[in-house]
C-alpha cells in the first residue's frame, strides 16, 4: 500500500535523503525493450518506471511514435522498488483511456477499412483483455476518458516489467509552456494581505499563499489561452474565496470555490489531484499546454512550466515559484527542493463533474473513509494502516511552510484534508481515532456535480489515543442535492456523544420493534431490538472520563 | 423504596464451593445462595455472582422467580463491574405477577477495558410473601449476553440458580405452646377431613 499521507517532517526528510533526482547520464536509455515490436513500433515510445520510493518517473524514445502512425503509444511500466505493485492511477493530459477499437490487440486503422486486419507484427498471445489495449497480465479500468487505473494481475514483483498500449500520441518531452504569468507571493502589493481561514492564525498572502499565487497564474495562463481580457491577482483571488467558504478554518483552499470563481470569470476548468510523484502526469501536462501545481519542500507549492536538464545534468522540470527568490533561491527549477516533489493538483480545461466531498480533520485526530462500495482512502492510527484505494482521492497534511522564513520550520496548522472527487451516490462512513490529547474538530463539504456547496454539521470535542469515533455520510451528486453527516452514537444528534445519548437508549430498553416505547434512534446495531448490544455500542464511544448518572 | 433488610435464615451449600473457579471453561453466573430457607414476610437478598470471565465490559441477563412465594422489590448493582471504572446501570423491569426480572443491564463507560475474574453482578431484594418454595434462575436465553471490550461475544456455562424455602408465617408472632398444641391439631384434622394432601405437607415450625 502506498502511503498516501507523509508527516511534514518526514517529507523534510525524506527531500534530504532519497536521491530522488535522476541524472541525465543514469536515466535508463533506449531502446526500451519491455515491450515487444508492434506496428511501427519496435520497443516502448514511453517507459514508466516505478522508483524505489513508489513515485513514478516516465522516460521517452524520440525514435519509437505512435505504434499505429497516427495516434496510440506503447508504453512499458519496470517496478525497480522493492515492493510488489499490485497497480498504478494514470492521468494524462488527453483522453488516453477514451479506447476507440486499435489497442495493440486491436485492429490496425491503416489496414483496408473492408478487410480490417491486427497491427503486423502484433505480441503473440493477443488478445490480453477486453479492450485490446491491454498486454499479458495487464488490466485497463477506466475512471473516465481521461483517467484510469493499470493493474497487473497479482502484482508487478520487483524488477518485474509489464507492457500495454494507450490513446494519444502521448508526448513526455516537449517545449516549455508559454504564457504562464510568474507572480509573487511576496509583492508589497498583498504580502500582508490576510488570508482565509481562522482569523487567529494571522496567515497573510507573503506567508503562506502559495497556493493561492500558484491558482492564479494558472487561471490567468488559461483565460489567456482563451483569449479572454480576465486577469486576477492573489488578493482578489482571496477575498472571493473568504466570501464564498473557499478557506477551511485552518487555510485549506478548497479546489472546488476556486473552480467556481474561474468559471464565474468564464474560464471553465477541472480539478483532479495526484498525491505523490508522477511524472507521467507532469509529463503529460506539461506537454499538452496544462501547468500542474506541484507539492514541494517542506511543504510549499509551485507551478510546473515545463522540462529541462540542469548544468548538473539532472533532469527536472522549469516552474514558477511564486515564493520569494531571496528566500527560494534558484527557484526556476526544482533544485531548492532536491528535484522532487510530492503531489500534483491539476486544473484543466478536461471536462470533469466538480462533484466532490471533503472532510476537514483539525488535530489531533486521523480519519479513513469507506465509500459505498467498500473502498477506502485515509489512515486508521489503530492499525497503522494507509488506505489509498480510490483513484484520484487524497489524504493530505495542508499545512503549508512559512515562505517569509521557510528555515524556522514553522508552518500552518497541521490540518488533514481527505478529498474524495466525484463521489458515487451513497452512504460512507468515516471512522476516526485519536491521535494525542486536545481539542479536536472534524468538518463535513461537499459539492454536487452542478457545483454548488453542501456543508454538514461540525463535530468537536476532546481527543484522546482512546478516542474512536464513527460518521455516517449521505452524499448524493444531484443538484441541489444536501449532504447529509451524522455521528454514530450521537443519538439525539447535537453533535456529540453524551450521557443524553445513553438515556435515549435507557428509555427503550428491552423494547422491541413495533412495541409501544421502542425509539429507533436507540437501536444503534439496527437488530430490532435495544439491549445491551446497543448501550455498549454507544458507552464505548463516550469521551474519556463520562460518568453518567 | 428499599425496605431494611431481615435476618434471612440460609441453609445447605453452596455450588460454588463443589466446583472450583478453575474447573470452568466459561464464565458461570451464579445465583448466592444456591438454596436456603427464609421465614414468610421476611426481606432478604441474592446475588448474582459471576466467575472465570475475562475483559467484561457489559453484561445482559433477565432472572425468575415464584411470585406466589417471592416479590422482588430492588435491583441493585454489584461490586464486580464498577471495579473497573465508571458503568450505567440498568436494573431490570420486575413485574411481581410474572415473577420475572428482565433486561438486568450493566455496561462500562466510555473505551476502556472490561473486568476480569469473579464477584458479584448484581443483588436483588425480595420478600417472602407466602410459604413455600421458590427457584431463582437465570434463563439460558437470547437475553442473556456477555460483551468484551472488544465487543465480542463472551460464552457462558448455563447459569446455575438457586431454590428458596419460605417457611410459614411469623409475622403474627410467636403462639403460645398450649394454644400451638391446639391449633396444630385442629389444623390436621381440617386437613384429613378436607383430604387435601397438599396442605399436609406445608412445613411448621414447632
Amino acid at each position: 500500500m502506498r502511503l498516501k499521507w507523509i508527516s511534514p517532517l518526514l517529507l523534510f526528510a525524506a527531500a534530504l535523503l532519497v536521491p530522488s533526482a535522476r541524472s541525465a547520464s543514469l536515466a535508463p536509455e533506449p531502446p526500451f525493450t519491455q515491450c515487444p515490436a508492434v506496428g511501427q513500433d519496435t520497443s516502448c515510445g514511453i517507459l514508466i518506471v516505478i522508483d524505489t520510493d513508489g513515485s513514478l518517473r516516465v522516460f521517452y524514445d524520440p525514435s519509437q511514435g505512435p505504434y499505429d502512425g497516427i495516434e496510440d503509444t506503447l508504453v512499458g511500466v519496470v517496478n525497480n522498488s522493492s515492493k510488489t505493485v499490485l497497480s498504478i492511477p494514470l492521468y494524462g493530459g488527453g483522453d488516453i483511456f477514451g479506447f476507440d477499437g486499435d489497442g495493440i490487440c486491436g485492429i490496425d486503422p491503416n489496414s483496408d477499412p473492408n478487410n480490417p486486419m491486427p497491427f503486423d507484427p502484433r505480441p503473440a498471445g493477443c488478445p490480453f483483455g477486453p479492450t485490446g489495449y491491454e498486454g499479458p497480465g495487464v488490466t485497463l479500468t477506466p475512471a473516465d476518458a481521461f483517467t484510469g487505473t493499470v493493474s497487473f494481475g497479482k502484482g508487478l514483483a520487483p524488477g518485474a516489467s509489464a507492457y500495454f498500449s494507450l490513446e494519444d500520441a502521448i508526448q513526455t518531452k516537449c517545449s516549455p509552456i508559454t504564457g504562464v504569468p510568474l507572480i509573487k507571493q511576496s509583492n508589497s502589493k498583498w504580502s500582508n494581505v490576510p488570508l482565509g481561514g481562522d482569523p487567529k492564525l494571522k496567515l497573510t498572502i507573503g506567508s503562506f499563499g502559495c497556493y493561492l499565487t500558484d491558482v492564479v497564474m494558472v487561471i490567468n495562463y488559461y483565460a489567456g489561452q482563451l483569449g479572454l481580457p480576465f486577469t486576477t491577482d492573489p488578493p482578489t483571488l482571496n477575498a472571493w474565496l473568504k466570501a464564498n467558504k473557499g478557506y477551511d478554518k485552518g487555510g485549506f483552499i478548497i479546489p472546488q470555490a476556486v473552480l467556481q470563481y474561474a468559471t464565474n470569470n468564464g474560464v471553465t476548468l477541472s480539478y483532479r489531484a495526484v498525491n505523490h510523484r508522477d511524472d507521467f502526469v507532469t509529463d503529460s501536462l506539461v506537454c499538452s499546454g496544462q501547468p500542474p501545481i506541484l507539492l514541494v519542500g517542506q511543504p510549499h507549492w509551485v507551478t510546473a512550466t515545463g522540462q529541462t536538464v540542469t548544468a548538473g545534468g539532472f533532469i527536472t522540470y522549469l516552474v514558477n515559484d511564486p515564493g520569494d527568490p531571496m528566500v527560494y533561491p534558484n527557484d526556476d527549477t526544482l533544485e531548492p527542493w532536491a528535484f522532487n516533489y510530492q503531489g500534483i493538483d491539476i486544473y484543466t480545461t478536461d471536462p470533469a463533474t466538480p462533484a466532490g466531498l471533503y472532510v476537514f480533520i483539525h488535530s489531533p485526530v486521523d480519519v479513513y473513509l469507506t465509500d459505498p462500495s467498500g473502498l477506502r482512502e485515509g489512515v486508521d492510527p489503530t492499525t497503522q494502516t494507509t488506505y489509498d484505494e480510490i483513484l484520484g482521492s487524497f489524504y493530505r497534511d495542508a499545512s503549508l511552510v512559512d515562505d517569509t522564513m521557510p528555515a524556522s520550520g514553522d508552518t500552518s496548522p497541521h490540518d488533514k484534508v481527505l478529498y474524495i472527487p466525484h463521489p458515487d451516490d451513497g452512504v460512507f462512513s468515516v471512522n476516526a481515532a485519536g491521535t494525542g490529547s486536545g481539542p479536536y474538530e472534524i468538518d463535513f463539504q461537499a459539492y454536487d456535480s452542478a457545483g454548488a456547496l453542501s456543508t454538514g454539521p461540525s463535530f468537536s470535542g476532546t481527543a484522546s489515543t482512546s478516542t474512536r469515533l464513527k460518521f455516517s455520510i449521505s452524499y448524493s451528486s444531484a443538484p441541489g442535492s444536501q449532504l447529509v453527516v451524522s455521528l454514530f452514537g450521537d443519538l439525539n444528534g447535537d453533535g456529540k456523544i453524551d450521557c443524553s445519548d445513553l438515556a435515549i437508549v435507557r428509555a427503550s430498553f428491552g423494547k422491541k420493534t413495533g412495541q409501544k416505547g421502542f425509539d429507533p434512534r436507540a437501536d444503534v446495531n439496527g437488530d430490532g431490538i435495544v439491549n445491551v448490544l446497543d448501550l455498549s455500542i454507544v458507552a464505548k464511544l463516550l469521551p474519556p472520563g463520562t460518568v453518567c448518572p | 423504596m428499599l425496605r431494611s433488610r431481615s435476618a434471612v435464615l440460609f441453609s445447605g451449600f453452596f455450588l460454588a464451593a463443589l466446583f472450583p473457579a478453575a474447573a470452568f471453561a466459561d464464565a458461570v453466573l451464579t445465583v448466592a445462595p444456591s438454596a436456603g430457607t427464609v421465614a414468610n414476610g421476611s426481606s432478604f437478598t441474592a446475588d448474582v455472582n459471576i466467575s472465570n470471565v475475562a475483559d467484561l465490559y457489559d453484561y445482559q441477563f433477565d432472572l425468575n422467580f415464584n411470585p406466589a412465594v417471592l416479590q422482588a422489590t430492588a435491583v441493585l448493582e454489584g461490586s464486580f463491574l464498577t471495579s473497573g471504572g465508571a458503568t450505567f446501570f440498568l436494573p431490570g423491569t420486575i413485574d411481581d405477577s410474572a415473577g420475572t426480572i428482565d433486561f438486568n443491564a450493566d455496561s462500562l463507560l466510555t473505551a476502556i477495558s472490561g473486568v476480569s475474574g469473579s464477584g458479584m453482578l448484581l443483588e436483588i431484594e425480595f420478600s417472602a410473601i407466602a410459604p413455600g418454595s421458590s427457584a431463582i434462575s437465570i434463563p439460558d436465553n437470547s437475553d442473556l449476553i456477555l460483551q468484551d471490550s472488544n465487543g465480542a461475544l463472551l460464552s457462558a456455562a448455563a447459569p446455575v440458580g438457586g431454590q428458596v424455602q419460605v417457611q410459614g408465617d411469623t409475622t403474627a408472632g410467636v403462639p403460645e405452646p398450649s394454644m400451638r398444641w391446639l391449633l396444630t391439631a385442629a389444623l390436621l384434622a381440617c386437613c384429613i377431613l378436607a383430604g387435601n394432601n397438599r396442605l399436609r405437607r406445608v412445613p411448621v415450625e414447632i
